[in-house]
């Protein structure tokens, strides 16, 4: 049969409202067994020091050695939009550049170009050169033979530009306790759901988020 | 069973019964190699590190005077260092992050070495659990790369067709163990698991996999770029590639989880045609082979009192020895060494299937075009990641 | 009249003055080319004047830039009196002295060869296929005396002279003995640039003015007509198909010359086999005109492989600036037919009229005037990528620049007449305007006519124009554009080695391996011309023919019979002029 009408008869499959996220990438809370204050990253031997104040969403990789002092909530909305381009409002183009990742964040970020979730919906979409880039993703712990493909994507991109770390290595340096990279938009997880990453690329565009 | 080389391990050459130590220098590089010198017009066409249509950074050299490549060299520019000097229990975590998609493989792998090093034997309950991961992964990789290669061909339908499983069998894992790429899953004492695995809606899955499949091998154009395209038949090729050529290497006939693969009743699956279609054959076979198995395994969440880990803890000086650990991964024979020295880790080896992989991809590149290059690419599931690791 | 014996008396000069002094020699010669343009200007007749004034166009620029160029003692005499012998065997009615011309342009070329490479073979190569050229047109010649009993150009009553002569002139055009010889891209290709130049746009310029002479004086041969025209269609697609293969900068362009040549004989194929009077005229001014956008282009890019100090694209090491960037680049347009540079005026003419004659024809015959152009139409596709690879490689790519003036700014007037040419042609040829007010478009708007109805394209002028207006509007409209310069996006890696033209036109030589014979083995891909590989091998059968009758009954070197014969062609030629 041909492809189009194999494609009709599978019907719509993109979802309205996310509807189903695997907990260990959603955030923790706190679920009082004892006092908040009395557990600590060392007394939960939290490998990445993201306990204490509270849950830091930056620095946690998920190993569950914390539960079931902290347990997930099921809220996926984790990303920090620190600067908002309504100008991407849209069409917002995506150059992903991975320079030290596991894999896992390279198939999530792809995964939310699947029909479940769909982003050109959201007038997002991926390019393949970042002189077409709104933004530049970038993924993974800054390795040495990275960096200067990294700046050079950075200095390819038209103004205005955004950055968005995606990921607890890109972040944090997750597990590998590396340096940081700095970005306009910061989205935990270890990986991100697809859901977390379009929520957050969503509102880094002036939108309300998913 | 016929001895069969594997690959090189730090300095060792891995065989499917035994480790042997290097001891003249055999050219593994990663090159294709056609003729030297340069001929006139020829230059390198630089291709990556951050080439926008592959899904991780890889730099790659093309020896080319046109269209025609002469070499390829992979050069993997994310180069990662894993420090073996932390806990045992943080370095797990970090080899679950060697390669997030194969993170089963590789915990699983590790662990056996660290177990076969101590020479205990884990509950059957803990090992079913982990064949089901491998499994699973399995069945997620194969399904990627069909996507992947269909995505290159620009077939959109079948792509998204494939890509929405891809996601599908993401959550029904996401459900069972509470995260879609094993990471937390596995521990030194067993494995975490928050759900029944849904089996109905992965036979579901892989039911409309093979549906698009079949139709995707109905397409004249799509299988014109893969026949013919990669061929590799040599001796030292592992994973599908190798059964794509016929041969019957794959470590869940002699590997250690070999005996719990036999007792469920494993097929080895094969094809005759050592290209890149060749590869699509098999992972066609084994998507179903996987769902068949794991149907076969009933898991359920297990800790145990893992008794090795008690005498680790209690005799910290005490033990020096070495393990090794294989397993087979979605693409091909993966193996860890660990070598503990008065109670700590003092040398972890690992050969990643990646590795042979990228081997063959570069000695079957002699003499193709650059249309044929992702094509060739994808099909031997090749995961950087997993190359670019260095553990000190 | 006095305008012509000023002229040759100028360019008989220069020889002699060259000998005494490079310099005054090309002077002499610019001079007196000078003098010729004016002639072929002020006496226009027919067609054929305009072979005078692109000849003399060539010839003023290449003296022009020979004055910064010559580097050897020889190459002034020999490349002025090579001149000297066209501008005889161009204005001269007598079939002999045509012939004495003939000679007295193409010996020169051979020494100047044999001097430039210090080897044999081009020139060898060179001569051989010259003198094969002047027997042939020798025999048309005599037998053209036979019939007529007439040493002068005259009406004849049968065509066997012409097609004898015309099989001469295909030799030296670079089109025969089999469609596409590569004897002219490596002679060509083998010269100095400015003797290439000459060579390739006025030497073949001579050839085709005699074949051009001869067909109206012929009776119209119908079959002979459709066999030249798809001989013609034939050369223009294997022509442009072996340039783009080509990496020397030289050969390309000798290729290309073939390639031109294929059409200049289509034309006069579609003039020879035209049904109605319009469409001969139309036919003959393409021929007119094609002939003038060849010569100026192509002497323009043999010029400007003078500045290459490597004749290789792969490493052109061209000296270029701003000027000859332009230059080049209206050069290569023309070259590639593109609107609206003469060379773009030429090739839709050409186009028009073989489409124009399928449409008269209405018969089935008509097949050949279709099938032709479409050939044409897709070696013109192979010419614009080899114009684009020469260009790129050249200049584009190139980053070398020079702070030289002169030599550039030749190429860029040579450039700049050949766009002005472009329109001008078009306004000066009545047959090429008509004008639709039905559509709006006033006079000369739309390009050509045929039974009363506008039938073709839209004109070269109209295209100049409309770029040049939305260009200037959208400046007017929106300002200077804002330029952010930064740097090479290369997948993340700093910028290494450059593509080569070599790889540029291996995609060609790997899908048309068939054609080419394409090996590729462990010192690079090998392509073979087929045509040049079947007058190896029959050169080869000849050579050995000739050893054994050499020794059997000369009983002397080759070499020195090879002497005989160029000093035996001289003194006949001096008797002759004589």
């Amino acid at each position: 049969m041909n492809w189009f009408l194999k494609g009709v008869r599978k019907g719509v499959r993109t979802e309205k409202t996310p509807s189903d996220v695997a907990p260990w990438s959603t955030e923790l809370q706190f679920k009082g067994i004892e006092e908040e204050s009395g557990v600590t990253s060392e007394s939960l031997r939290c490998p990445t020091s993201a306990i204490g104040p509270g849950w830091i969403a930056e620095r946690c990789v998920y190993c569950r050695r914390c539960y079931p002092h902290y347990q997930p909530t099921g809220n996926h909305r984790m990303g920090v939009v620190k600067r908002v381009e309504k100008r991407f409002q849209r069409s917002f183009y995506l150059y992903p550049i991975d320079v030290g990742t596991c894999g896992a964040c390279n198939t999530e970020l792809r995964l939310i170009a699947s029909p479940q979730h769909d982003l050109t919906r959201f007038g997002i979409f991926f390019t393949n050169t970042p002189r077409h880039a709104d933004a530049l993703i970038v993924m993974g712990i800054m390795t040495k033979g990275m960096r200067e493909a990294f700046r050079r994507a950075y200095e390819a991109m038209p103004e205005p530009k955004l950055v968005i770390a995606l990921g607890a290595c890109a972040i944090s340096g997750g597990i590998f306790q590396t340096e940081k990279i700095e970005a306009d938009v910061v989205i935990p997880g270890c990986p991100p759901s697809p859901y977390t990453i379009l929520d957050a690329l969503i509102r880094a565009k002036g939108g309300r988020g998913w | 069973m016929k001895t069969r080389l594997i690959g090189e391990m730090g300095g060792y050459l891995l065989y499917s019964d035994h480790l042997e130590e290097i001891k003249t220098t055999k050219n593994t590089s990663n090159t294709s190699q056609e003729g030297s010198g340069r001929p006139v017009g020829s230059l390198i066409f630089q291709y990556g590190p951050a080439t926008g249509g592959l899904i991780e950074s890889v730099g790659m050299n093309i020896e080319t005077f046109g269209e025609y490549i002469r070499t390829i060299s992979v050069e993997p520019y994310k180069m990662r260092t894993i420090s073996i000097s932390r806990s045992i229990e943080d370095l797990l975590l970090s080899v679950e992050r060697v390669n997030g998609n194969f993170a089963a493989s590789h915990v699983t792998a590790f662990l056996t070495a660290l177990e076969n090093a101590y020479g205990v034997t884990p509950p059957r309950d803990v090992i079913l659990g982990r064949v089901a991961q491998i499994e699973l992964e399995r069945i997620r990789n194969h399904l990627l790369v069909t996507q992947r290669l269909t995505e290159h061909a620009g077939f959109s339908v079948p792509s998204a067709n494939l890509l929405y499983l891809v996601e599908e069998v993401n959550r029904v894992i996401g459900r069972a163990f509470g995260h879609r790429y094993f990471y937390g899953v596995n521990t030194l004492r067993g494995f975490r698991m928050d759900w029944q695995l849904d089996l109905p809606t992965l036979k579901n899955i892989v039911d409309e996999f093979q549906e698009v499949y079949r139709g995707i091998l109905d397409n004249r154009v799509f299988i014109d770029r893969l026949q013919g395209n990669g061929l590799v038949s040599i001796d030292d090729s592992i994973g599908p590639a190798a059964r794509a050529a016929g041969l019957m290497y794959d470590a869940r006939l002699d590997g250690d989880l070999a005996e719990v693969y036999g007792e469920i009743g494993f097929n080895i699956s094969r094809a005759d045609s050592s290209d890149a279609f060749g590869r699509l054959l098999v992972r066609g076979q084994e998507v179903s082979e996987s769902l068949r198995l794991i149907g076969k395994l009933n898991i359920r969440a297990q800790e145990y009192e893992a008794g090795w880990l008690d005498a680790w803890e209690k005799d910290i000086k005490g033990f020096t020895g070495g393990g090794l650990g294989r397993v087979e991964s979605p693409s091909g024979d993966l193996a860890y060494y660990v070598g503990i020295h008065k109670g700590t880790i003092s040398k972890v080896l690992l050969l990643p299937p990646s590795k042979v992989n990228l081997r063959l991809f570069c000695s079957s590149m002699t003499g193709n075009v650059f249309t044929d290059l992702p094509f060739n690419w994808e099909s031997f599931g090749i995961w950087m990641s997993e190359v670019g690791v260095e553990f000190v | 009249m006095v305008a012509l014996i000023v002229a040759l008396l100028m360019l008989g000069l220069s020889p002699v003055a060259a000998l005494i002094n490079r310099r005054s020699g090309y002077i002499a010669c610019s001079a007196g080319s000078a003098v010729f343009v004016y002639y072929g200007m002020t006496n226009y007749s027919n067609e054929l004047s305009l072979f005078y004034v692109a000849a003399g166009l060539v010839w003023l620029f290449t003296s022009v830039y020979s004055l910064y160029y010559d580097h050897h003692r020889w190459l002034g005499p020999l490349y002025t009196s090579s001149i000297l012998g066209m501008a005889i065997a161009l204005t001269t009615n007598n079939l002999l002295v045509f012939l004495a011309g003939y000679e007295i342009m193409t010996i020169p070329a051979y020494v100047t060869i044999g001097l430039y490479k210090k080897t044999d073979y081009s020139a060898f190569v060179f001569m051989g296929f010259g003198e094969l050229s002047t027997i042939l047109i020798l025999a048309g010649f005599l037998y053209s005396y036979v019939v007529t009993g007439s040493l002068s150009f005259s009406p004849l009553t049968t065509i066997t002279p012409f097609m004898i002569a015309a099989f001469g002139f295909m030799v030296k055009m670079g089109i025969l003995p089999f469609m596409v010889t590569e004897w002219l891209p490596i002679a060509h290709g083998n010269a100095p640039s400015n003797v290439s130049a000459i060579l390739s746009a006025s030497m073949t310029l001579v050839a085709v003015y005699g074949l051009t002479k001869m067909a109206l004086l012929t009776p119209r041969p119908d079959l002979f007509g459709f066999i030249l025209l798809g001989v013609g269609g034939f050369s223009v697609f294997f022509g442009a198909f072996y340039a783009y293969v080509s990496d020397h900068a030289k050969v390309l362009l000798g290729f290309s010359t073939v390639e031109n040549n294929g059409a200049i004989l289509t034309s006069i194929g579609v003039y020879l086999t035209a049904p109605t009077h319009t469409l001969a005229s139309f036919s003959l001014i393409t021929t007119a005109v094609y002939v003038l956008a060849h010569s100026l282009a192509k002497t323009g890019l043999f010029l400007d492989t003078g500045m290459m100090e490597n004749e290789y694209l792969i490493l052109p090491r061209i000296l270029k600036n701003r000027l000859s960037d332009v230059g080049g680049v209206l050069l290569a347009s023309s070259m590639s037919g593109l609107l609206p540079t003469v060379g773009g005026v030429a090739t839709w003419a050409l186009l028009e009229s073989l489409f124009m004659e399928a449409y008269t024809l209405h018969s089935a015959l008509s097949i050949i005037p279709i099938v032709t152009g479409s050939i044409i139409a897709m070696g013109e596709g192979f010419a614009t990528s080899t114009m684009l690879k020469f260009i790129i490689f050249a200049h584009i790519f190139n980053k070398r620049s020079s702070n030289e003036k002169t030599r550039p700014l030749i190429l860029l007037l040579l450039g700049l007449l050949i766009l002005a040419g472009g329109s001008a042609t078009y306004i000066f040829y009545r047959p090429f305007l008509a004008s639709n007010p039905a559509l709006g478009l006033p006079f000369g708007l739309i390009a050509s006519e045929f039974s009363s109805q506008p039938f073709g394209a839209i004109s070269p002028l109209y295209v100049l124009i409309l770029p040049s207006l939305i260009g200037a509007l959208v400046i007017a409209v929106f300002g200077k554009p804002r330029i952010r310069r930064s740097e090479v996006w290369n997948s993340g890696a700093p910028l290494n080695e450059a593509y080569t033209s070599f790889a540029y036109s291996n995609n060609i030589r790997l899908m048309l391996g068939k054609l080419l014979l394409t090996h590729i083995g462990r010192d690079g891909v090998k392509v073979v011309d087929v045509f040049w590989s079947l007058t190896h091998t029959v050169a080869k059968l000849f050579i050995s023919f000739s050893r054994h009758f050499s020794r059997t009954y000369m009983n002397s070197r080759l070499s020195w019979y090879v002497i005989y014969m160029i000093l035996a062609l001289i003194v006949f030629t001096v008797v002759v002029v004589a």
